[in-house]
């Protein structure tokens, strides 16, 4: 290796890891559900611009210096959550619904929509209140704004075995690794399944509650608690109080102060 | 019902650009290379305009292993978002328009004369 191509490789090496560390550190301050949203799209437009020979380094650097700001607008509509401001309920009665939040779920955004197979439980309908987790614990609640029928489905996965089980190693440039078959991929392989399948959407109200119950704890209070189907009822109420017992302020969100007042 | 969104001089730019072509899906580089804003700035104002909801997002559907690079967030206006970024345009236009009448129409601000304060 030549002097030369020594240097460019060194310079180019410290510019990755420029553009890694004020990601990092940028992500840091948007609230934790925006992190993965963000971080696709900023690489992807980073990746766009390594392609037509622009530096990173500038770019990335603004990205950093404008996150606080993002966060400050992200965290807005927490805000005007807690303060009372208008969000989607019906009038009826609200039932609630505890779900398994599929890998397809995760990658797409559970923050917004939430993939519930191909059977759809009779009785699940808009107004409901929608709790998600995953094999950890709770994600978070919506309330659902909509229930579409689909016929496809689409999800990200490993081009060679096609789990979706995909971890993203690093950053830049972008690395994923299958955790089935460790196949080792720069992008992800887009998967289509000709299958009805329905969906909801639930991202006006949506409350982020990343790890605040376990599985043991949510599934103590579902109607059936011994039940392993994916998609199973919660007492009515249970989750709201419960939340409102261990966090009190969780209250300040509408969708869990709705149901406590009334119990 | 759309919440507010504090109005700046990018906000606008932003909006006059999503407005040049309503039907089109933007993303963010093309956004700030439309609008002369930098890579970075205008994330902060598409998170404002989106959660006040003027306008939604969603990813682009491709195959990224196919296409070679990574899928890109579209964002475009909503129907209300697209009337209320109209009304704000024409609202500033017509303030700099009077600012602009006022000021040609002989309005100076007073000179202080010399010797002001000293007597």
């Amino acid at each position: 290796m030549t002097f030369a191509s020594k240097s460019a490789w060194r310079v180019e090496a410290m510019e990755t890891g420029l553009v890694d560390s004020s990601i990092r550190v940028a992500l840091r301050f948007l609230p934790a559900d925006y992190r993965n949203r963000y971080r696709d799209e900023w690489y992807a437009e980073l990746d766009e611009m390594e392609r037509g020979e622009v530096s990173r380094c500038r770019p990335a650097l603004r990205i950093l210096l404008n996150a606080p700001a993002m966060g400050w607008a992200l965290r807005a509509d927490g805000r005007h959550q807690a303060a009372g401001l208008p969000s989607v309920f019906s009038t009826g009665e609200q039932r609630a619904w505890l779900v398994f939040a599929h890998a397809a779920t995760i990658l797409i955004d559970p923050s917004t929509s939430c993939i519930l197979g191909s059977r759809l439980p009779r009785h699940v309908k808009v107004g409901d209140l929608l709790v998600l987790r995953n094999e950890v614990g709770l994600l978070g609640a919506g309330v659902i704004d909509q229930v579409s029928e689909r016929d496809e489905f689409r999800r990200s996965g490993c081009r060679k075995c096609f789990s979706a089980n995909l971890v993203h190693l690093r950053e830049f440039p972008p690395l994923y690794r299958c955790m089935h078959c460790g196949e080792l991929s720069r992008y992800r392989m887009l998967i289509v399944t000709k299958s009805k399948h329905y969906a909801t959407s639930h991202g006006r109200t949506w409350v982020a509650m990343r790890g605040l119950l376990s599985n043991k704890e949510l599934a103590a209070l579902c109607v059936n608690p011994k039940a392993q189907s994916r998609i199973q009822e919660l007492r009515p109420g249970a989750f709201e109080t419960e939340m409102a017992s261990r966090y009190p302020e969780s209250l300040r969100y509408p969708i869990l102060a709705r149901a406590t007042n009334v119990t | 019902m759309l919440g507010k969104v504090r109005m700046t001089v990018q906000t606008l730019q932003v909006l006059q650009t999503l407005l040049d072509r309503p039907m089109d899906e933007h993303y963010g580089l093309g956004i700030s290379e439309a609008s002369g804003l930098a890579t970075g700035s205008i994330y902060p104002i598409l998170a404002r305009l989106e959660i006040a909801g003027w306008i939604t997002s969603e990813w682009e559907d491709i195959d990224e292993s196919v296409e070679g690079r990574r899928r890109r967030r579209y964002y475009r206006l909503t129907y209300d978002g697209a009337a209320k970024a109209r009304s704000e345009i024409v609202e500033m236009q017509r303030r700099l328009t009077s600012t602009r009448d006022s000021e040609s129409s002989g309005w100076r601000p007073a000179t202080p004369r010399p010797g002001w304060g000293l007597t």
